[in-house]
């Protein structure tokens, strides 16, 4: 492998991996924290069960998270060609990898913002509407500015998790270079060859970008701090 | 008017709000609609320890031809199941004949289109600072170690195939891997199975002879003979419906071509004429 | 006097007991006292709309809030209710000035003056000076004064205080009590003040209900209802002070001298406290540091002698309490005294009387500057 491709295909990789997991984090958070705060501070039925389905990523391998993904997508599946009438083109594209980040980051996400809202006074909110705010306005005035650190702590987390997501994606989408291989695919596929010194150098860009996005959110969140202590 | 501090921010977090779940929604809507980008493409799925030697007959082919190929490496196990939900029309690559026959039984191997494109060796392999030696394999049997690593013999091809080897053989009235069954640890893969003998002493391995020849911290004990192992064959096929596969095809015919070949051979893959016993 | 009817019947299941309240009032200011536990928050919470079980029916003027029989339960953030909670309730992501402002949106909206009520608010609060700081930066009675100030801002057609001035302690209560004082001279906002302090009762209070178990069992004047029997133990006897309105008319080294009968003329020397001629106070005596005696006396170490007519004696556990009068424009003292002492006294109705008062025990409080603070009785 010449010297040029090699660096193509990093590129390529490192790229796409950071679009992956940004798509994928944006994709999880807002819904992600709609249900985190139905889950903290509402009472229905079938809570549990939600809850349960929501933390399951996290206790399945994600190979066996990707499969029932991959069944869902088939042809035959409850997502795909026969039953929707048109092929939804997921599998196999970048689609399938943000899904299967999204997937793998919906657990981790939604359990940090839970204990976040749980955090927040629920009396700040009470008080909120004593003033003249309806739900929704309390909910983006007070709550949400409230909830702001863990909810970037929460979304820090589901990036870093979709950054090394792997075993799931390969399955749904593939380890294409230039088209679905992530950094993680990209040091499966030198590993597998005993190519260390590509594996060497892509596992310490991870490095590098997992340092970066934990530094970025310890200096955001302590400029936070100081607006948010005590009362 | 009295205006909060930070009143951007403030004043605005409902309608920023808003305006980022209006995007977010136009983009899901967006990316739902199907995209056919694809079709042109010349899609390789193959083993993932075909990686290398595939690189060099995709630049070969593209000198050739004048398309570059794209390849999705994976596990054999993962290509075949990607293969058979997705319905793709697509070159497969696969590492043994077992998940060929299953997407052969799902009738999505186009007719006549299968043919087997190399071969590998197997080794037994210790930690090149474990002294240990063998005459034959069935000495595997009295041999002192702690464990013996394998890829998965259930899933992958490199582990069924060891599987298989040691079942072939027999000491003391008892096949090889009845006497080893509790001394065997079942890797992910062959790479990971390489690494556990490059890592620790007491712990030998049965993995490809490409892959010993990567690493320098293993050494070679036995190199078994091809009759004792199941018949190891890289296979390739058309997978899917035959119209629109003119690259495809091409791609195949160039597989079984001499210039293949002998990549495959410089890749340390045994080939054609090299195999006893295969036509 | 700018007060509208309000008419609350409420019942409200609870832990121990059911809430079943039901008053009207038409008072400016109307004090809810009662021991800890006696359900007094859950009323007002309800009365702000935040207990959903709540039923009954809550009315204010001609505004509707709650009836149960129509099923109608208007929504916290429409009934244009201020809160107070004992712990303030600050937002702690915002500042002052953006705490205060935090229900500009319902001012507006209900036409109220806005910019004129945070510009008085901010002077009369004392809070001009921190607008910009951090709500965290806030010692306790800055916090209070901001939560208060914050209600009022939000266009309110009702206040409702809970304990205000609990959660601080003893002088920095006397130094937040005028603050209260001058938003109800103010604004006359109606007013519903939670409190367990017989002090800041008498000062504050036109009209005083007592709820005990979830009900309401008396209701009158603050000082005539605070010394009744079935109340006056809970009022922590050691801390009940009757509570005189006075104004100042000298001031030096050996004291202040106020006069609490502008119509007799009575005076009183209390300890030196920073004021100026002509400026209204409080003075606090204890029930018990106040000597009764049956003839005019004579040659007493101290001045404070001022002629009183008995108007009754009750029977309080152990002691006796009498209530006597100095002068029609002057409220009523409570006078503590044994049962053997009652005896020899006599102390028939309307008996003249004599009552001796130590200046080292009376308490000066602030009472706020600005408009009349009205003797009360």
């Amino acid at each position: 492998m010449n010297e040029a491709t090699l660096n193509e295909a990093t590129m390529d990789a490192i790229l796409l991996t950071l679009q992956v997991a940004s798509a994928a984090t944006v994709l999880v958070l807002i819904p992600g924290t709609l249900l985190a705060y139905l889950l903290a501070r509402v009472e229905f039925r079938f809570k549990t069960v939600i809850s349960t389905l929501v933390g399951l990523p996290l206790v399945l391998p994600p190979t066996a998270v990707g499969y029932l993904l991959l069944r869902t997508l088939a042809t035959g599946g409850l997502f795909g060609r026969d039953t929707l009438g048109f092929d939804p083109g997921v599998l196999l594209t970048w689609k399938a990898a943000i899904l299967a980040s999204a997937v793998m980051a919906t657990p981790l996400v939604v359990r940090t913002a839970r204990v976040t809202f749980e955090g927040v006074d629920p009396r700040l909110e009470t008080m909120a509407r004593t003033l003249g705010h309806g739900p929704v306005s309390t909910f983006f005035r007070y709550t949400l500015p409230l909830a702001s650190r863990g909810l970037l702590a929460a979304a820090i987390l589901g990036f870093t998790r979709a950054i090394g997501e792997f075993g799931a994606t390969v399955t749904i989408a593939g380890n294409i270079p230039g088209r679905t291989q992530t950094l993680a695919s990209a040091i499966f596929s030198a590993q597998q060859v005993g190519d260390n010194a590509s594996a060497y150098l892509l596992v310490s860009i991870a490095l590098l970008i997992g340092f970066a996005s934990i530094f970025a959110s310890e200096h955001l969140s302590s400029q936070r701090q100081r607006r948010h202590h005590a009362r | 008017m009295p205006q909060g501090g930070a009143g951007l921010v403030r004043w605005g977090l409902p309608r920023t709000a808003l305006v980022l779940l209006a995007m977010w929604l136009a983009i899901c809507a967006a990316s739902c609609s199907t995209s056919r980008e694809n079709r042109d493409e010349l899609l390789i799925f193959a083993a993932a320890s075909l990686k290398d030697v595939l690189a060099d007959v995709g630049n070969r082919f593209d000198d050739r031809a004048g398309i570059q190929p794209r390849f999705n490496f994976a596990g054999s196990n993962v290509l075949a199941l990607q293969l058979e939900a997705a319905g793709s029309t697509a070159v497969f690559l696969s590492a043994d004949e077992h998940w060929m026959d299953y997407l052969e039984q799902k009738q999505l191997v186009v007719a006549g289109t299968r043919r087997s494109v190399g071969s590998n060796q197997l080794v037994i392999i210790a930690n090149r600072d474990n002294p240990l030696e063998l005459r034959e394999p069935s000495g595997l049997a009295a041999a002192q170690f702690r464990f013996l690593s394998l890829a998965n013999p259930e899933a992958v091809p490199a582990g069924r195939y060891a599987k298989g080897f040691l079942e072939k053989v027999s000491a003391g009235g008892q096949s090889v891997w009845m006497r080893l069954r509790d001394r065997v640890a079942p890797a992910p893969d062959a790479r990971a199975a390489l690494a556990m003998v490059e890592a620790q002493q007491d712990v030998i391995g049965i993995v490809y002879k490409t892959d010993a020849a990567t690493s320098d911290k293993v050494r070679i004990v036995l190199e078994v003979p091809a009759h004792l192992t199941p018949e190891i064959s890289y296979t390739a096929a058309l997978i899917g419906n035959d119209r629109d596969s003119n690259s495809e095809r091409s791609f195949l015919d160039f597989l079984g071509g001499t210039e293949a070949l002998e990549l495959f051979r410089k890749h340390g893959f045994i080939t054609g004429e090299d195999r006893p016993g295969h036509e | 006097m700018n007060s509208e009817h309000l008419s609350v019947d409420i019942f409200l299941p609870l832990d121990h007991f059911d809430l079943r309240a039901s008053f009207t009032t038409a008072s400016q200011v109307t004090g809810v006292f009662g021991p800890s536990g006696s359900g007094k928050t859950s009323l007002l919470q309800s009365i702000a709309g935040l207990k959903r079980r709540a039923k009954g029916r809550v009315q204010l003027g001609e505004g509707v809030w709650l009836d149960s029989e129509k099923n109608l339960c208007v929504r916290p953030e429409l009934r244009q209710i201020g809160y107070v909670p004992q712990e303030g309730l600050l937002f702690p992501h915002q500042n002052v000035r953006q705490n205060l402002l935090a229900g500009a949106a319902r001012a507006r909206r209900a036409g109220a003056p806005l910019e004129e009520t945070f510009r008085i608010v901010c002077d009369l609060l004392e809070i001009g000076v921190l607008l910009e700081r951090e709500v965290g930066s806030l010692s306790g009675g800055e916090r209070q004064r901001v939560a208060l100030g914050r209600a009022i801002c939000s266009g309110p057609r009702l206040l409702l205080l809970d304990e205000p001035l609990a959660s601080l302690d003893l002088p920095l209560r006397r130094k937040v009590l005028p603050f209260l004082r001058r938003v109800v001279d103010q604004f006359q906002i109606p007013m519903l003040l939670v409190s367990h302090d017989a002090t800041e009762v008498q000062a504050l209070c036109d009209e005083l209900i007592v709820l005990s178990n979830g009900e309401v069992v008396t209701k009158g004047k603050p000082h005539n209802v605070l010394i009744a029997p079935n109340v006056f133990p809970d009022t922590f006897p050691d801390r009940f002070e009757n509570i005189l309105p006075c104004t100042v008319v000298d001031s030096n080294e050996q004291g202040t001298e106020v006069c609490v009968s502008p119509m007799k003329g009575l005076r009183l020397t209390i300890p030196r406290a920073s004021s100026a001629q002509g400026q209204k106070m409080w003075v606090g005596i204890p029930p018990r540091d106040i000597i009764l005696c049956a003839r005019e006396p004579e040659g007493l170490s101290v001045s404070n002698i001022l002629p009183a007519r008995v108007l009754g004696v009750q029977t309080i556990g152990d002691t006796r309490l009498v209530t006597v009068s100095i002068a029609e424009d002057a409220r009523n003292l409570a006078v503590e005294v044994t049962p053997a002492a009652a005896d020899e006294l006599g102390l028939a109705d309307r008996q003249r009387v004599f009552l001796i008062i130590n200046p080292a025990s009376c308490v000066s409080y602030e009472s706020g500057s600005g408009a009349d603070t009205g003797f009360r009785s």
